[in-house]
């Protein structure tokens, strides 16, 4: 995963979301990156019940941690920020 | 504004407490803060007040200041008001003097963030560093970067009513004993720990809680009026597990932090092995909270699913028990 660019986490990272709320009548290119998944304002929305799944999802994608809650909805609230923190601990050392 | 280093945290009590103490020259982590106030726990509640059983994993709020405070000598001032005026002028004046004050808040009035992540919990913490005309400036520890709050918002949220009102709590450190005796405070935090989960004579406390967790969950559908409401409070689980300012997998994971920390701290590399049963722990807490939610969202709340969940709850049980009674041997 180390070798991945941010385009492609970011792709990875939309079409793992529609595959996880189940949406198959929305393409990946159309999840806005930059506006939060979770406010309602882009064209899927992550709920309170999925944010768990999301992360849970992405830990096992990525092979990253992410165990801290708060850190967690910071980390899922655009796809930006998610592709951003996978790239940041793939470049981090010790990550696990 | 006071020169205060901003640092996000896990958990608003810990996390505003480490943040003063940095502050205040006591070089700390959030996680040994927890630890060393016993702040892990579990209970099981079913009330009169409420049509639902709630659980909960942390000690009481506001004990983690006074245990903290008990286990290292280090000295809070408390102070709470019924006076709105007179709160607001006292914390302006202890700004005056450059002190950061930390503040119990209802959280939904913390409108820096955005209005679908705000809900009403009257057991926020936060720190106040300086006032700038009508706002004040706020030291979060879950929102990213230092914040400003209108001083309507702010009295709004120190004097929320309802349960555990924060009827305008404020408190910050008065005095750090030059040395303060970190190992003892350690193994004090964790023997009250040890006694919290295993000897409380409660039958809902404890790893009895989370027995009596395991036990019940199958018949919450006899409190629900309709599927919805059921729904909803499965996924309750989920939300205070996982969603309380508990640092993951309902305090799990910060403990297994403390006590990876603890081992250098005692130099006893038994409690790096604590730490990753605590990690192992947490990470079965989070396929409770995965499975809660899981259900809850497909509305697959037949009582096999409850039994299912309720078994899942009851492996952990199993497993703090002897967590915790081996952690019991090692001091």
């Amino acid at each position: 995963m180390s070798e991945n660019t941010l385009d492609d986490i970011k792709l990875e990272t939309r079409k793992l979301i529609l595959e996880i709320l189940n949406i198959e009548d929305v393409e990946p290119e159309e999840i806005s990156t930059e506006i939060s998944l979770l406010s309602g304002e882009n064209i899927i929305t992550i709920d309170s019940i999925d944010v768990l799944e999301v992360v849970v999802a992405i830990q096992k994608k990525f092979e990253v941690s992410i165990r801290d809650a708060n850190h967690a909805r910071l980390i899922v609230n655009t796809v930006d920020s998610i592709a951003e923190f996978v790239q940041t601990q793939h470049q981090e050392p010790a990550h696990s | 504004m006071i020169d205060f280093k901003h640092s996000m945290a896990a958990h608003c009590e810990s996390g505003t407490l480490t943040n003063l103490l940095n502050h205040k020259g006591l070089e700390i982590s959030e996680p040994l803060v927890f630890g060393i106030s016993s702040g892990i726990f579990f209970g099981y509640m079913k009330t009169p007040m409420r049509e639902f059983p709630t659980i909960f994993s942390r000690i009481r709020p506001g004990k983690i200041l006074d245990n903290f405070s008990k286990n290292t000598g280090v000295v809070f001032l408390k102070r709470k008001y019924s006076d709105p005026d007179k709160a607001e002028k006292e914390l302006d004046s202890l700004l005056e003097q450059n002190i950061p004050v930390g503040l119990q808040v209802d959280f939904f009035f913390m409108d820096f963030f955005p209005p679908w992540h705000r809900v009403h919990i009257n057991v926020h913490y936060i720190v106040v560093i300086g006032k700038e005309g009508d706002h004040y400036i706020v030291s979060d520890a879950y929102h990213p970067t230092i914040a400003r709050l209108h001083r309507d918002s702010l009295r709004k949220g120190r004097f929320a009513r309802g349960s555990m009102a924060p009827k305008g709590l404020m408190f910050y450190p008065v005095e750090i004993p030059e040395q303060i005796p970190m190992e003892k405070g350690i193994r004090q935090g964790m023997k009250k720990t040890v006694f919290n989960m295993l000897k409380i004579p409660m039958p809902f406390l404890g790893v009895k809680g989370i027995r009596r967790f395991g036990d019940k969950i199958s018949g919450w559908p006899a409190y629900a009026r309709n599927e919805e409401q059921l729904a909803h409070n499965i996924f309750m689980i989920t939300t205070m597990l996982e969603d309380q300012g508990t640092g993951g997998a309902g305090f799990r994971y910060i403990y297994a932090s403390f006590l990876g920390e603890a081992a250098t701290f005692l130099k006893d590399p038994v409690f790096k092995e604590y730490a990753k049963r605590m990690m192992e722990i947490g990470d079965d807490w989070r396929n409770v909270s995965l499975f809660a939610s899981r259900i809850a969202k497909q509305r697959d709340l037949g009582k096999d699913k409850l039994k299912e969940l309720g078994s899942l709850i009851h492996r952990n049980a199993d497993q703090e028990f002897s967590f915790f009674s081996d952690l019991r041997k090692s001091f």
